[in-house]
């Protein structure tokens, strides 16, 4: 097979590791249509395992596939995996061992799991940021400085212990730890611009007063309300909105009003510009900051706060076409400052990390960047009782 | 009665098709869409085209005229969420799973709250009355998903006597069950036991009683028949409530039951599926209440169904 | 012999006419009895005492302490109840004494308001259908059908759409557009039973109207079936509001409820049980009080049992 690109770039290899790129049986897409994938019985596999049965809701059961091509090293029989909504029941589940592996990220489980001997805990850092985004057609968010404000209101540090139970790490940048720009990890040599901007602006609330002074509006901001949008209606959503809430309250002295829809509903708001302050998360799609940047791209599908650079445009075009490394990484730190040091049009909070306890008879088991979940091709288990 | 069933099967019909109406057009009014999360990414005529597959870019009307036809012909179409998958396969691979849950839930509600409430009905005011509807009232006190969290925890986790959660052998049902049947015994319970002391009050139980008759065929032969029918107007709803209102039950203990496609729909703006379910849901409540209202004629002579229709 | 004997054995003492028509006990009014049978009901009494100390609570309860019901303070997180915090914290850092009496105020008004609308229109919704039966009985019955059959959820966001809010009215909103339908069709029920009973057939006979016969003769009658439904209603209706809570679609912060108090302490069941221990407490007390009371007013007010 031959693959011909209308350019250069940089971080194709990488790009082809992402699930849009994986190989599809022409005849049998073709044949199923809309059904492929639908039902265990219209999916195939290449990979180490196959799809047996699929009971929607409930479990997906994996077993062996003969015809991969590694298949000898492939020591498992079957896998299955459990849907399980209820946190806490996923976690009861693996405590009296009908889980081997499952995600814990409640910290009173993960302090009760780490007591015990026979399980082991896996934490890593994931290519994914959680930031707040604002609306630069409200009058207040067009102003720089109150954006700046916002970004250094809440204290992160003391965001990921509540929030997030200490899982993940304060984000003080946009590219999140584990991302590479050839084989240079990036947060490696480059600072995190919000240090500079949080040491240079001790109190956010000048900033804010300032700001609005420059608008000419009202300087108290008592006097403000904000609307914050929230993309979910459970009591998990709740406890963050809550949080936000009050820390801006706190930190800044305004009235935040907590607007809370489905899903749906918020990407359609968002999309349409019918918001003024709201949160999200974005996961990189494979290991190039390409993947966090062209998103802010002016007449990006991706960004919808109103925000437009040349400068940043220029750069990240540049960032595409160029072949050279060191080149890409100076456009890239240069243009993450603009996102958040000179324009603050985003703010990160953190950069997340997964969670997971599994027992010690399984062996073996990786977790991939930018795959999907756990691999299982090598894992095996011994001794399990 | 074969009348009075025609014309109560043409009502339903009629029922239903306002429902469907109603409904529809309620869903269209909330905002947000269903395809809004799998068509972000898509350049602008790719998802036009996407749109237009399912009819999405046409007026409700349209669309609405689009449903009733393929309704019609029995197709209720196929998930937005999940392109692929048909409503009908949706329903037909939980509904049985709800109704079993639900059908030994309601059973045992039933069985258990009539005796307790006749028991409690009979020894009004002395000790097995007070355990009675101490019992009855701690049921309902207790919201569904504290009972299930108590219930997994003490009977799974602690002593391992069943599952924690999923769903498979007869065992797995075991949880859920207790935990759905705690508010009909309740319910039923007390329901009883206030138609029981309605009805021992009545001149022809100290009739009853004055012939001679024996408790057990007193309560079976009057007692019972003249208690039962404010339990049994309870029932339709609990039948439709169980299958959706158990969403918490269902997510607490992963049981892949409709209360969660349901709710999951929903949040979606999954149209079809909501209107499938709609579909189901209504069409089960109403030949509830028919069977129940033939069922009112059964147990009460004196509310016979046919005289509705000559009055 | 025998006139003798009785002339000898009792005397005439007299009697005045007017004595036969005295009563022995004073006269009193159908509700002044039922005052006095519910006065002698311990269990009703206590209620009562133990529902207006919850009320009273809800109102004085969120001042008695130095907190706000949204304060946050971060490093008083998940603590057990002391003398600080008298119900302990919730893993947000708030006070838990003071958001139950400020979630009591939503979750009692939701349930009271609820229950009272569920049975007034259902009462006279029933009582109506099933009166006049026939045709209007059909209708009436169907539109019933036809409410409840519509899927809920899709009701409650639609409304907290329209009135742009997700506070306690339109959550009440919500839950009383549908919740009245069971009332409904019990009273329907009760009353079809009944309306063939002799004394409405006299009352019939006698040319009293329709709406004096539902109201005077069938209501009462059903009354205790009512007030049995009604004590079910409350908690119903402060549990619908927590179900709702549990799928967020309760009252939005930083107002608060028993019910999403509940809901979000579940998580905690395990490690901090006294999270969830006082809004179900609370929840508990409320259903048991409004029980016991039910159970007193239905023997006070049912006419059958009056001595």
């Amino acid at each position: 097979m031959e693959i011909t690109l209308e350019g250069p770039c940089a971080y194709f290899e990488k790009l082809l590791a992402f699930k849009t790129m994986y190989p599809q049986r022409k005849d049998l897409v073709e044949e199923w249509g809309d059904k492929a994938g639908s039902e265990a019985e219209y999916t195939i596999s290449c990979g180490p395992f196959k799809l047996e049965k699929w009971t929607h809701k409930s479990e997906l059961v994996l077993v062996k596939n003969e015809n991969y091509w590694d298949a000898d090293k492939v020591k498992l029989d079957k896998v299955t995996y459990k849907i399980v909504e209820d946190p806490n029941t996923a976690s009861n589940m693996l405590s009296n061992g009908q889980l081997d592996i499952c995600a814990v990220s409640k910290p009173e489980w993960l302090e009760k799991f780490k007591q015990r001997d026979d399980m082991t805990y896996v934490s890593e850092f994931e290519p994914s940021v959680a930031y707040q985004f604002f609306n630069q057609e409200v009058e207040l968010f067009s102003n720089a400085n109150i954006r700046k404000a916002f970004a250094l209101a809440v204290d992160k540090e003391e965001l990921v212990d509540v929030l997030y139970y200490g899982i993940g790490e304060p984000a003080y940048g946009w590219i999140p730890p584990v991302m590479k720009v050839g084989d240079k990890t990036y947060r490696d040599v480059v600072e995190e611009p919000l240090k500079k901007l949080q040491e240079e602006n001790p109190d956010p609330k000048e900033l804010l007063i300032k700001g609005l002074e420059e608008l000419g509006m009202d300087p108290d901001p008592s006097k403000i309300t904000i609307n914050m949008l929230e993309g979910g209606t459970d009591p998990e959503t709740r406890r963050f909105a809550e949080y936000y809430q009050q820390a801006y309250e706190t930190a800044l002295g305004v009235n935040i009003k907590a607007e809370y829809v489905d899903w749906p509903v918020f990407l359609d708001r968002v999309q349409n510009m019918d918001y003024e302050l709201a949160g999200m998360g974005w996961m990189g799609d494979y290991d190039d900051p390409m993947t966090f940047m062209d998103m802010w791209m002016t007449g990006s599908e991706m960004s919808n706060t109103g925000w437009s650079n040349k400068e940043y445009d220029e750069l990240i075009k540049k960032a595409q076409e160029s072949l050279d490394e060191e080149e890409r990484l100076e456009c890239f730190k240069r243009a993450e400052e603009i996102l958040l040091y000179e324009d603050a049009v985003i703010a990160p909070v953190i950069y997340r990390k997964s969670s997971r306890f599994q027992y010690n008879y399984v062996k073996d088991t990786m977790k991939p960047l930018f795959g999907s979940g756990i691999e299982f091709k090598y894992a095996y288990t011994q001794d399990r009782k | 009665m074969l009348k009075y069933i025609l014309k109560r099967v043409l009502y339903m019909v009629l029922t239903l098709w306002i429902v469907i109406t109603i409904t529809f057009f309620l869903i269209h009014a909330i905002p947000g869409n269903p395809l809004a999360s799998l068509a972000r990414n898509l350049p602008p005529q790719v998802r036009a085209n996407y749109y237009a597959k399912y009819g999405l870019d046409k007026s409700v009307p349209q669309q609405y005229v689009m449903f009733l036809k393929n309704l019609f012909h029995g197709d209720l179409g196929e998930s937005l969420k999940f392109p692929g998958r048909s409503v009908t396969d949706i329903i037909s691979e939980h509904a049985p799973i709800s109704a079993r849950l639900g059908i030994q839930a309601i059973l045992i509600g039933v069985i258990v709250g009539i005796v307790l409430g006749i028991i409690a009905g009979f020894k009004r005011n002395r000790w097995p009355d007070h355990l009675v509807m101490f019992v009855a009232i701690l049921g309902v006190c207790l919201p569904s998903f504290v009972l299930a969290a108590l219930l997994q925890y003490i009977l799974s986790v602690k002593i391992e006597l069943f599952p924690t959660a999923g769903w498979g052998t007869g065992k797995y049902t075991v949880l859920p069950t207790i935990a759905l049947c705690f508010g009909s015994i309740a319910t039923y319970a007390r329901y009883m036991r206030s138609s029981v002391l309605d009805v021992i009050n009545q001149d022809y139980i100290l009739t009853a009683k004055a012939k001679g008759i024996s408790n057990f065929s007193l309560i079976w032969k009057h007692v019972i028949r003249n208690a039962i029918i404010p339990a049994i107007t309870i029932l339709p709803p609990q039948i439709a409530g169980i299958f959706g209102g158990s969403f918490v039950i269902e997510s607490i203990f992963a049981i892949p039951g409709l209360g969660s496609n349901l709710v999951d729909a929903v949040n979606n703006r999954d149209y079809t599926v909501i209107m499938g379910l709609t579909i189901f849901y209504c069409a089960l409540y109403i030949i509830s209440l028919l069977v129940v209202d033939i069922l009112y004629g059964v147990v009460d002579p004196r509310v016979r169904v046919s005289e509705d229709t000559t009055e | 012999m025998t006139e003798a004997t009785i002339d000898e054995k009792f005397k005439i003492i007299g009697c005045e006419d007017s004595d036969s028509e005295k009563i022995a006990r004073p006269t009193m009014t159908y509700w002044q009895d039922a005052w006095r049978r519910l006065k002698s009901n311990r269990a009703a009494m206590i209620s009562i005492v133990i529902l207006a100390i919850l009320i009273i609570m809800t109102i004085i309860g969120p001042h008695l302490t130095p907190y706000s019901h949204e304060e946050m303070i971060a490093e008083e997180r998940n603590m057990g109840p002391s003398t600080k915090h008298w119900f302990g914290t919730d893993e947000l850092g708030r006070d838990i004494f003071t958001r139950v009496w400020k979630g009591g105020r939503v979750s009692i008004l939701i349930g009271v308001i609820g229950a009272l609308v569920a049975s007034v229109v259902g009462c006279i919704y029933g009582g109506i259908a099933a009166y006049f039966g026939g045709i209007v009985d059909d209708i009436m019955m169907r539109i019933v059908e036809i409410l409840v059959s519509i899927p809920y959820l899709i009701v409650v966001i639609l409304i907290s759409v329209l009135t742009k809010s997700k506070g306690m009215g339109s959550v009440l909103l919500a839950l009383c557009i549908t919740g009245w339908c069971g009332t409904a069709r019990l009273v329907r029920g009760q009353i079809l039973q009944l309306k063939k009973k002799e004394f409405v057939m006299a009352a019939k006979a006698l040319g009293v109207s329709s709406w004096k016969i539902i109201t005077k003769h069938l209501i009462p009658n059903t009354l205790g079936i009512i007030i049995v439904s009604i004590t079910f209603d409350i908690p119903g209706f402060i549990f619908s509001e927590a179900f709702l809570s549990y799928i967020g679609l309760g009252v939005q912060s930083p107002d608060t409820s028993w019910g999403a108090m509940a809901s979000a302490a579940q998580n905690n069941l395990l490690f901090y049980p006294y999270q969830l221990f006082f809004p179900a407490l609370m929840i508990a007390l409320t259903m048991l009080t409004f029980s016991l009371l039910g159970d007193g007013l239905r023997d006070a007010l049912d006419p059958r049992l009056r001595q």
